[in-house]
């Protein structure tokens, strides 16, 4: 049976290189959202890792996963805060 | 950028993806060597693109792992956060260093993993599933991977495998699949701080996720039909010639 990691994993993939490759086509025709593609790419792993513990085999693992999310959002708000 | 420049991107993304597939290395020993080479990008830049790209490639083998049940998500994220907190902090130290430091330390490293390519004869852990020692070596060695990834814009899989499976005895079917995993997340966090800096330029590192993405597709279909033995000899050496080209371009010789 396929997990819920894997089905997310999968979508995240499918969508981050959908969001590369018309954002690459969109900067053509003169419209920049190019940038935010490159959010969805970095975003991909936690996304699919948040949902991780919605699959019966890795609930145990929500306070592991919670960490490394914990981790990502503080890289983020600290970087962006320019700490 | 103009098509040719463009061209030679994707080509770059391409070829690193393809090798890294064929081979079973990550792409950034290929990426930030080659956009620094051919063509004359700034260093923090160059490992801003190729660590972004690392992500991408990672999704994509991690995928391929999690589907066959591979991946050891519990040790993963044990010796992961210390990775991240690595990355974090070698990106920050990447963010301080200037171009020709990056490029030495680069080379240095790479020059060590073409030499384990060309010349090792594989690792392998000889403990049990589930069954891990020397646990607080493997979160101190993964926090290092994590550093150098950071810093040099590689997955860190070159150090993290290897200390899995000699350190902590992990077998070789789960340490592979569990670096892969973890090699995006650590990427993630050390690219988070690069696009923040506004290092990470987005058509050039749209490219080379793109073609590394594809690359690494048709890399790892032709490996099943190949015996890579003599091609990591020859890839090892082309890579060992690109570590001293680094040093010396780093010393400015």
């Amino acid at each position: 049976m396929e997990g819920v990691y894997v089905k997310a994993l999968r979508a995240c993939i499918a969508l981050s290189l959908a969001g590369l490759i018309a954002g690459l086509a969109l900067k053509q025709l003169g419209v920049d959202l190019l940038h935010w593609a490159l959010w969805l790419v970095v975003a991909s792993p936690y996304v699919a890792l948040a949902l991780l513990p919605l699959d019966r085999r890795y609930r145990r693992l929500a306070p592991q996963v919670a960490v490394i999310l914990l981790l990502a959002a503080l890289d983020l708000l600290l970087t962006m805060s320019g700490v | 950028m103009d098509f040719a420049s463009a061209l030679l991107v994707l080509s770059i993304g391409l070829g690193a993806g393809f090798a890294g597939g064929l081979l079973g290395v990550g792409g950034g020993f290929i990426i930030t060597p080659a956009l620094i080479l051919l063509l004359n990008m700034k260093p923090h830049i160059a490992v801003a693109t190729s660590l972004f790209a690392v992500t991408m490639t990672s999704l994509s083998s991690t995928l391929y792992y999690a589907e066959k049940g591979l991946v050891d998500f519990h040790l993963g994220m044990m010796l992961e956060s210390a990775s991240m907190l690595g990355a974090i902090l070698g990106a920050h130290l990447a963010l301080a260093l200037p171009g020709n430091v990056i490029e030495i330390a680069f080379g240095l490293v790479l020059g060590y993993a073409s030499l384990k390519m060309a010349f090792s004869k594989g690792v392998h852990g000889d403990g049990r599933e589930g069954e891990y020692r020397h646990v607080w070596a493997g979160i101190a060695a993964s926090f290092a991977a994590g550093i150098l990834s950071g810093l040099l814009g590689i997955g860190g899989g070159t150090v993290k495998g290897p200390i899995m499976m000699l350190v902590m005895g992990v077998p070789v079917h789960t340490a592979v699949p569990t670096s892969s995993f973890m090699i995006g997340l650590t990427a993630a966090a050390g690219t988070i701080v690069y696009i923040s800096a506004g290092l990470v330029e987005p058509v050039t590192a749209a490219l080379t996720a793109v073609g590394v993405f594809l690359g690494a597709q048709a890399g790892s279909r032709v490996a099943v039909r190949t015996k890579p033995r003599m091609l990591r000899r020859i890839f090892g050496v082309v890579l060992l010639l690109a570590a001293l080209r680094m040093i010396a371009k780093g010393l400015g010789v």
